[in-house]
């Protein structure tokens, strides 16, 4: 974008804009950044021209100006100036940003890639927690582990059910058959020994009501299952 | 048992690392589990709290490995660690080893922690609407008010006998109103309870009663008058039935939500609810005190004492004294790591979390009032918005931005809730040495005209410097400004450019 589309929009506009500045502004920054190769050929090439031919119109432009504003002193010209060095050194911030990550071989988002866990106010941390290898432990997703009895207490006994009433109710049925409808084992649900013979009992009054299918779960959860993707 | 009346044998025992080693507390939940049944955890990552009892040993005994525990620890592991603290995981094990690990992530965040200097407050409450107006000011957990005062007698209390009822599944509420409320030497003890408090209540109304006749009932002629006062089963039961209709016109605030509290000795109710029972107030005031007046009333009851042990500091309001400049507005202020900037790997966050002293707080300024989105700004200026914002990936030591840590709370969890705010410009120049910018603003400001801008001696704007040392900010003013370098992580133990200054000045005035 020129200079000179923004200083037409100022209030007070100098009387004319130093067109030597121009060049610098329709540099191929915008261009370059079309493809990679275009970039770093802008790069190279802009680097090679920053000590000749980059920074002497600055110079020669400014003095330009200068010279001109000497004899009119007016504010337009100063913000004009202004803006230019703001503009050109936000450009050469890019650049450099460019070529810095030209030459690096890892960008930002590798690196927050690579900070997997999820901080929480009121965790404490050493520096091994900030270490590659146990972010990588945070990286492993892993499956809940079933309640067992010594960890959670008997699922049943903490709701006050009782499994015998609940036989209709499929979706707590499935939850205690394995993909292929057996019923699971007491250290996998960790219900008590009372429980677990009233909810075996409770599957096999369901499959034999024809409520559940013996060999699967039931198709409206496995429906939900697929429609959620979440796994049982 | 006293140690004194033990045997030899037993005093050895007892003083040894093998009993006197607690029992480690159940593991912390790292990560809350999700819906789905899915969460990530690392098992080596460092706890909330520490679990374990760390251990020392003294240099010539680490050196031969002997931590006093059955068998000698390597000294591979142990010798050449900073702070050799090592936490027991098993005093002995089948494979016959002593299966211990480092305890230094903790004593470091110790260590760190009592450095900062932060009190432990009073829990917030975490409601932010209007009826939290009349917000009060933090109060420290080691306050004496809370514990004289006989309407309330819960408030300066974290441990209670009953179970925390209100976080009871149904069937766990069924289980415990079956086996331990309705049990028949229970309901003997509440007869008993609603006796007791029926006595004191006719006690009281004869003492008011004796009071008004000009002659003040003494204790012995209340004791003696207290076997006459006590009531028949019938006058106990029209007592309870009494309570009951009452309980349905004042619900939470009546007299028999207090008796029960007390009586199962669950955490109480507010004080405030609960002394004007028949009033039912503002439904908004009660909620809020609800709320606010008792801190364990609707979470959890806590799982340690509300300081933890961390700090014993009742407030904040320390002036810090800097040798060369005097009372500080500000105190020191703290490098904290940006651990999780804003933005990062695609997901945006409210505000950055930050680790002060190894321990995770938020930002205190959310992403509205951002300003840091532009490219990184000059090397010498520092910006904590630039600094929250994303990861600079050229920053040598990762990012950093100074915070004042002002107070911290133990939630019911055990974590450590720190609050933090940004540090103040003035008080970092003064921490990093910086300080020429402030001196060539102050002698602007005094130019013109003198004395009459400047306040009073001994505030922050014009600190006194005391005369026990050189006036040595005069040259250095005089200095040309040098570059001020960026914002780096300096460790506890480095010194900065003005202690150094005051080292070499105290060296010189000793050798005169």
């Amino acid at each position: 974008m020129s200079l000179e589309y923004a200083l037409k929009r100022l209030a007070i506009r100098p009387s004319t804009v130093c067109t030597q500045c121009r060049r610098m502004f329709a540099s191929s920054a915008n261009r370059s950044a079309q493809s990679a190769t275009g970039a770093f050929a802008a790069v190279l090439q802009s680097n090679r021209d920053q000590d000749t031919a980059h920074r002497a119109p600055r110079t020669r432009g400014l003095a330009a100006s200068t010279t001109r504003s000497a004899g009119n002193p007016s504010k337009g010209i100063e913000l004009g100036r202004s803006m230019v060095q703001e503009i050109a050194a936000g450009q050469q911030a890019k650049r450099d940003a460019a070529l810095a990550d030209l030459q690096r071989s890892y960008t930002r988002q590798d690196l927050e890639r690579q900070a997997v866990r999820k901080w929480k106010v009121g965790d404490v941390y050493s520096p091994s927690d900030l270490s590659g290898y146990e972010q990588a432990k945070w990286k492993r997703i892993s499956r809940k582990p079933y309640p067992t009895r010594k960890t959670k207490g008997d699922v049943m006994d903490q709701l006050g059910m009782n499994p015998i009433n609940e036989y209709k109710n499929f979706s707590i049925m499935s939850e205690y058959v394995s993909n292929m409808g057996r019923i699971q084992h007491r250290k996998e649900t960790g219900l008590r020994p009372v429980n677990q013979r009233r909810m075996a009992k409770a599957i096999r009054r369901a499959i034999g009501v024809g409520l559940m299918p013996s060999t699967y779960r039931h198709p409206e959860i496995i429906k939900g299952t697929l429609e959620t993707g979440r796994r049982f | 048992m006293s140690k004194a009346a033990s045997s030899p044998t037993a005093r050895l025992l007892q003083s040894s690392r093998l009993f006197s080693l607690p029992r480690p507390l159940p593991p912390p939940l790292l990560e809350t589990l999700t819906a789905g049944g899915r969460f990530r955890a690392s098992d080596t990552a460092t706890a909330p709290y520490p679990t374990h009892q760390a251990i020392a040993t003294t240099p010539t005994s680490l050196a031969r490995g002997d931590w006093g525990l059955k068998r000698a620890l390597p000294a591979k592991a142990t010798r050449h660690q900073t702070t050799p603290h090592v936490r027991i995981v098993a005093q002995d094990t089948p494979e016959h080893i002593t299966d211990f690990a480092s305890a230094s992530d903790h004593t470091q965040t110790v260590q760190k922690w009592l450095e900062m200097g932060v009190p432990i407050v009073k829990k917030q409450p975490t409601r932010t609407s209007y009826s939290n107006s009349n917000r009060k000011p933090p109060t420290t957990v080691f306050s004496a008010d809370d514990s004289t005062d006989p309407a309330n007698p819960s408030a300066s209390r974290w441990k209670f006998d009953s179970p925390w009822i209100a976080g009871m599944q149904s069937g766990e509420f069924e289980t415990y109103l079956e086996k331990v409320v309705s049990g028949k030497k229970k309901k003997a003890a509440w007869k008993n309870f609603l006796a007791e408090a029926m006595v004191e209540d006719r006690l009281a109304t004869k003492r008011r009663e004796a009071q008004a006749n000009g002659e003040p009932l003494s204790w012995a002629a209340a004791e003696e008058m207290r076997p006459s006062l006590w009531p028949t089963a019938e006058e106990v039961d029209k007592f309870q039935k009494e309570l009951r209709d009452n309980h349905a016109v004042d619900n939470l605030s009546s007299e028999l939500t207090r008796l029960i509290s007390s009586f199962l000795d669950a955490p109480g109710l507010s004080s405030t609810a609960v002394a004007n029972p028949g009033k039912t107030q503002d439904m908004f005031n009660l909620l809020n005190d609800l709320d606010t007046d008792d801190q364990f009333a609707d979470s959890a009851p806590p799982s340690t004492h509300p300081a933890a042990g961390l700090s014993h500091l009742q407030t904040n309001a320390i002036m810090e004294n800097h040798p060369l400049y005097g009372p500080q507005a500000h105190r020191a202020p703290v490098l904290s790591r940006v651990v999780r900037p804003r933005s990062g790997a695609g997901s945006k966050e409210h505000v950055a979390k930050l680790g002060v002293a190894g321990i995770v707080t938020n930002d205190p300024v959310s992403s509205n009032a951002t300003s840091g989105f532009g490219s990184r700004p000059g090397q010498q200026k520092y910006d904590p918005d630039y600094m929250a914002n994303q990861i600079d990936i050229d920053l040598a030591g990762g990012n950093k931005m100074w915070v004042h840590p002002r107070t911290a709370t133990i939630d019911e969890k055990g974590r450590i809730r720190l609050e933090v705010s940004r540090a103040n410009n003035e008080a970092i120049a003064v921490k990093t040495g910086n300080v020429q910018h402030i001196h060539e603003q102050r002698a602007a400001a005094d130019r013109p005209m003198s004395s009459p801008r400047m306040p009073p001696p001994g505030n922050p704007g014009n600190a006194k410097f005391g005369f026990s040392l050189p006036d040595r900010r005069q040259p250095m003013r005089s200095q040309p400004r040098p570059p001020r370098s960026p914002p780096r992580a300096r460790s506890l133990h480095e010194e900065n450019e003005s202690e150094k200054r005051f080292r070499d000045l105290m060296d010189k005035g000793g050798k005169q």
